[in-house]
């Protein structure tokens, strides 16, 4: 099994060196197939794991090598594959290799093709080893590393500035919520004195409650940061200016639900602090509420689907917060395909439409696009819960979750959201595929994408549809056998079916009223006016806020740094020890003038000065002695 | 007897492939030779090897040379570094042999009497056989420095270094007179047991010999104020010399030190300390000025060994205050020293073997852009050498820094890290000029041939050196350097 955990693991690195060999070169085809291909094994080594795993084998335990070894500090690179490291893995492989066939349609023009491969399969490698590392060091390897690779590909397009802008403020946004993470890690450490995972939940037990409490938060900081949670969400809907395969895979599917893998991860960590959990299943719940609502009026088809993201990965929270893991990572799984798919889709729309995002300036495009359609409007589906599709299945779990352990504020918002999603996604497919043709004023000519495109998406549909009832009873077996195993279920059956099926109902009707609203929709210029629309479209002036109070008193603070502390103390310090040592070299240069005769006094001196310390030396230890 | 033979096959195979050589130096071409003497190399590196890993110590000849002799984990070690070093020194001047004309003749003979020297030094167990072999190495380092006689600087260089040579060695023989006088041996075993049978007091003569053995030794690493000739000899020999000097050779100065130090004096450590922290002193701060004042490449790099030199005195220092496990950093750091070292001469070697420069700071104005992957490497290089986090370099001082601190030499720590941070000032003065300079000049073709391979080679080493991973699952990790070194000095014991 270890040969498959290697190839699973390696095979992107060894695709993303291949790709990046030919990185400044024009366009060469084979880069994308290569880079697909070894994604390809990836996904069939991960599988086979799965199913060793499945079949009841033994989590698979490797350690590669040594990284550090100095005193007490040991950190190795070790791998750990087992029922949750699993599950990431194959959400991981599955969605990547799809993107990756995609993108060789999508980029087809670009002419950093070859670039672009090479870091989409950096990326994969780099959320390869968060998920399987068996220790905190090399999850924050991973961690960082997928930061990395999400700032270079959200800045792809470097010539624009406004995609260069948001690479650098997710980055930024990362790296303070990365300070929360590494705090966290060193309290591990020092109270611990080891980052293996194993090492640190068995010693979990016996730690004071404070510094786990303190633990708890910090790493949940970090998780903050990946995950976009309030109030460090604002870079996500502004990383939407990278190509549209890189949401799909990094900021829908895999990076941003980090946070999320990691909560779960430390589940026998959160166990113990249940007061910090119901904060985090808390701020879950605000988060899902808060971005469906900016969701609601925007006019930038994948800032919707952005918004949408960050409310899922709220629900996600609420789920492991409640100390519902295996819940929070069945939502991941399901999340992950069916917001790829969406987002795959929208990529399809925006190269038919030329890189329009307005999708009050498509409308009616199921004419021309029918593949796209069926699969975002199935997408849409999903992500609304509706029966039998995979949100269904996940999302209504966790309402069950919320109502169950009488968490009945959080349920109520998490319904209302529910509502909020299926509108807005609606509103979203009506707008671009029904209704009269608006585009036509706009002189576009659109066309479907590449059927090899679709074709690869279809993976993804598939899973959208099934995942929910074919994967869920083997999937529970699977992963309750590391997660704690609680049952979710509400214990009259009358409540339930209440529940089930007035969700359903409630759901319905949102659409319904989506697709009443929006379906022949004009830009409602009134409606623009109301105070309620302008604070939902300026994302609640948060960003505003940002810029006003954070960057631009740090931008002056560091102005005056620059020019009083830096200019004034710094740099003269470091000139005055450079000029002192020049000088000082000018005026004793006439010692090393090359000449034999002055060398051979250096000599002597230096020989004399020795011989002098050793007999004033031994002298005064024979008076001592004496 | 057999078994003896076969300890000693590594240095006679040397000293026939020498001669053997010799006899060659007017049929073949140079090329050739350096291929033989590579090839000869290789075979004595190749037998050592098998040898380390098991502890063993052995007098080889115990009735004929008395205890003079000995081969033990720790010369296995050392041997193995000198061997590996001359190597790589001869393989990575393969372009600059071809583009010179004055390698003919006993150049490759005459460094492989040189590499003889340095083993013996490292086997010598006795002070008139580490004389002897270090006025082996000595004297055919003396002939390779002038060696390109065309050239007025190598004259040059050849005179001065054999002028204070011959000084530093007759200060070696009046000191190795003293010890005689005060112990009535010179082998090192039985220099140690007088001192432990004698009162602290009563070795006055003792002391005052060793302190003249020590003079030679620090005049041949280039300590201050031993230090006059080191910028011009290794301006003024050849390349491939100035490398050998530089890495190797320091390699077996270091070698006969330890076992000096540790296994025999280490008992006088007090008497030793003063004078080894005054010298400290000197040296770093001496070579910082020597390496900050240079405008030649060369130059800088051979001020700059004298501060290397420094960091290594400051771990021995360590030692004689009773820290033994500094002297795996020694030996860490002189591995460390080597790769980067080699590394950047090489790169120093590829380009004036093509391009027939200087090599001052002014010429590489624009390299990054006219030679970007020299460049690239030639930045880890620098980066190592200054010691940067994340290559060799740094892991290097880092272990000297802590066995320093641990032996409570705070305030030379300190200083250390001080003279570190200077370095970066002429070592990123290169990487600067590399690349903060346009010039019109267009990339050149980077081919693959011995020379940048084996820099590439050296690149990497560092990197993975200093991420301390071993990548490639059989190669030694820097912790199996360092308990290899472990196991090297238990063995002196």
């Amino acid at each position: 099994m270890e040969l498959y955990l290697y190839l699973a693991l390696f095979s992107p690195l060894a695709g993303s060196l291949i790709a990046a060999l030919f990185g400044a070169r024009p366009k060469t085809l084979f880069t994308g197939v290569v880079t697909s291909a070894l994604l390809g094994l990836s996904l069939v080594s991960s599988t086979i794991l799965l199913f060793y795993i499945l079949g009841g084998g033994a989590a698979v335990h490797v350690e590669m090598m040594t990284w550090m070894a100095t005193g007490d500090l040991y950190i190795p690179f070790g791998f750990l594959v087992d029922q949750v490291s699993v599950t990431m893995m194959m959400v991981v492989t599955v969605v990547s290799t799809v993107v990756h066939v995609y993108s060789i349609g999508y980029m087809d023009h670009d002419k950093s093709f070859n670039r672009f491969f090479a870091w989409l399969s950096a990326f994969v490698f780099s959320m390869m080893v968060l998920v399987m590392s068996d220790n905190f060091a090399g999850l924050f390897i991973g961690w960082e590393g997928v930061g990395l690779c999400s700032w270079a590909l959200i800045g792809f397009w470097y010539h624009k500035e406004s995609a260069i802008w948001a690479a650098n403020e997710a980055f930024i946004m990362n790296r303070i919520a990365d300070l929360g993470m590494l705090i966290g890690l060193f309290l591990i450490y020092w109270n611990v004195g080891s980052l293996q995972y194993d090492r640190f939940f068995e010693a979990v037990v016996t730690l004071d409650q404070s510094v786990l409490v303190m633990i708890g938060i910090f790493l949940f900081i970090g998780a903050m940061g990946k995950s976009a949670q309030f109030p460090l969400h604002t870079w996500l809907a502004d990383a939407m200016e990278g190509p549209t395969p890189v949401s799909a895979l990094i900021h829908a599917a895999t990076m941003v639900t980090a946070g999320v893998y990691l909560v779960v991860r430390a589940n026998p960590l959160y166990e113990m602090i249940p007061e910090v959990g119901y904060f985090v299943a808390s701020l879950g719940a605000f988060v899902a509420m808060f971005a469906a609502s900016m969701a609601l009026v925007n006019r930038d088809m994948k800032r919707i689907i952005a918004y949408s993201t960050l409310s899922q990965l709220g629900y996600m929270f609420v789920a492991a917060g409640l100390g519902a893991y295996w819940v929070a990572l069945f939502h991941l799984m399901a999340h992950a395909f069916f917001k790829a798919l969406l987002f795959l889709g929208a990529g399809n729309v925006m190269h038919a439409m030329s890189d329009e995002l307005d999708p009050f300036k498509m409308g009616g495009l199921k004419k021309v696009m029918k593949g796209t359609w069926i699969m975002m409007t199935l997408a849409s589906v999903a992500l609304a819960g509706i029966w039998p599709l995979a949100g269904f299945f996940s999302k209504d779990l966790i309402l069950e979750v919320a109502f169950v352990e009488h968490h009945y504020v959080l349920y109520t918002v998490l319904l209302l959201t529910a509502m909020l999603t299926a509108f807005y996604s609606f509103r979203l497919v009506a707008l671009i595929f029904h209704g009269e043709e608006r585009y036509k004023e706009y002189g576009s000519h659109p066309h479907e994408a590449y059927t090899f495109m679709l074709i690869a998406m279809s993976p993804l549909a598939l899973l959208a549809v099934i995942a929910g009832f074919a994967f869920k009873g083997s999937y529970i077996d699977m992963v309750t056998a590391v997660l704690p195993a609680t049952e979710y279920h509400v214990h009259s059956p009358v409540v339930f079916w209440i529940m089930v099926i007035g969700t359903q109902l409630l759901v319905g009707a949102a659409i319904a009223y989506a697709y009443k609203k929006y379906q022949n929709a004009k830009i409602d210029k009134a409606f623009e006016q109301r105070p309620c629309y302008k604070v939902l479209f300026n994302q609640y002036y948060i960003p505003h806020f940002y810029e006003e109070y954070i960057s631009k008193p740090y931008r002056e603070l560091s102005h005056v740094a620059w020019k009083q502390l830096d200019l004034r103390v710094v740099d003269a310090t470091v000139d005055g020890i450079a000029t002192l040592f020049y000088k000082t070299g000018e005026q004793t240069h006439t010692m090393q003038n090359g000449n034999l005769s002055t060398m051979l006094r250096w000599m002597v001196a230096g020989t004399v000065l020795l011989l002098a310390l050793g007999v004033a030396f031994t002298v005064g230890i024979s008076v001592v002695a004496g | 007897m057999i078994y003896e033979l076969f300890l000693i096959l590594p240095m006679m195979l040397i000293v026939l492939g020498a001669l053997m050589l010799m006899l060659l130096s007017h049929r073949e071409a140079p090329l050739n030779r350096n291929m033989l003497s590579v090839l000869i190399l290789a075979l004595a590196f190749g037998l050592t090897l098998s040898r380390l890993g098991e502890a063993h110590s052995v007098f080889v000849f115990e009735a004929i040379f008395g205890r003079s002799f000995i081969v033990d984990s720790f010369s296995t070690l050392f041997d193995l570094m000198i061997l590996g070093g001359a190597m790589l020194t001869l393989l990575i001047n393969h372009d600059y042999f071809k583009s010179r004309h004055y390698f003919d003749g006993d150049f490759f003979a005459l460094v492989l009497f040189a590499v003889f020297g340095m083993m013996a030094l490292s086997h010598a167990h006795e002070l008139i056989s580490a004389f002897i072999s270090l006025e082996i190495a000595s004297l055919s380092i003396y002939a390779l420095v002038g060696y390109n006689s065309d050239n007025p600087k190598s004259r040059e260089a050849m005179m001065k270094y054999v002028v204070l040579g011959s000084l530093a060695g007759a200060l070696f023989m009046l000191g190795l007179a003293l010890i005689y006088g005060a112990t009535g041996s010179t082998e090192l075993g039985a220099i140690a047991a007088h001192i432990a049978a004698h009162p602290q007091d009563a070795h006055t003569m003792l002391i005052i010999g060793g302190f003249f053995v020590m003079v030679t030794l620090f005049f041949k690493i280039g300590a201050v104020p031993f230090h006059a000739w080191v910028v011009d000899v290794y301006h003024g020999a050849p390349l491939p010399v100035t490398m050998l000097m530089a890495s190797t050779f320091k390699i077996a100065l270091f070698a006969v030190i330890l076992r000096i130090y540790l296994g025999d004096f280490a008992a006088l450590g007090d008497f030793w300390s003063l004078p080894l922290q005054i010298l400290c002193v000197l040296t770093l701060i001496g070579g910082s000025f020597l390496a900050l004042s240079q405008s030649n490449i060369k130059r800088m790099l051979a001020g700059s060994s004298v501060v290397h030199a420094g960091y290594m005195l400051i771990a021995l220092n360590a030692i004689t205050l009773g820290n033994f496990n500094a002297s795996e950093s020694i030996l860490f750091y002189l591995m460390s020293y080597f790769i980067s070292s080699v590394g950047a001469f090489g790169i120093l070697s590829f380009l004036a073997a093509h391009e027939h420069k200087q090599l001052t700071f002014e010429d590489f104005k624009g390299f990054g852009y006219s030679h970007p992957y020299l460049a690239a490497m030639m930045s880890i290089f620098m980066l190592s050498l200054a010691g940067f986090p994340s290559t060799i370099g740094f892991l290097g001082k880092f272990y000297i820094f802590t066995g320093a601190i641990e032996a409570g030499q705070i305030a030379l720590a300190a200083l250390g890290i001080f003279v570190a941070f200077v370095s970066i000032f002429y070592y990123f003065r290169l990487i600067a000029t590399m690349y903060f300079y346009d010039t019109p000049k267009t990339e050149q073709h980077f081919g693959f041939d011995t020379t940048t391979v084996l820099i590439l080679l050296m690149a990497i080493l560092s990197i993975w050196g200093g991420i301390g991973t071993a990548l490639l699952p059989y190669l030694p990790t820097p912790d199996a350097l360092i308990e290899l070194s472990r196991h090297a000095i238990t063995s002196l014991d």
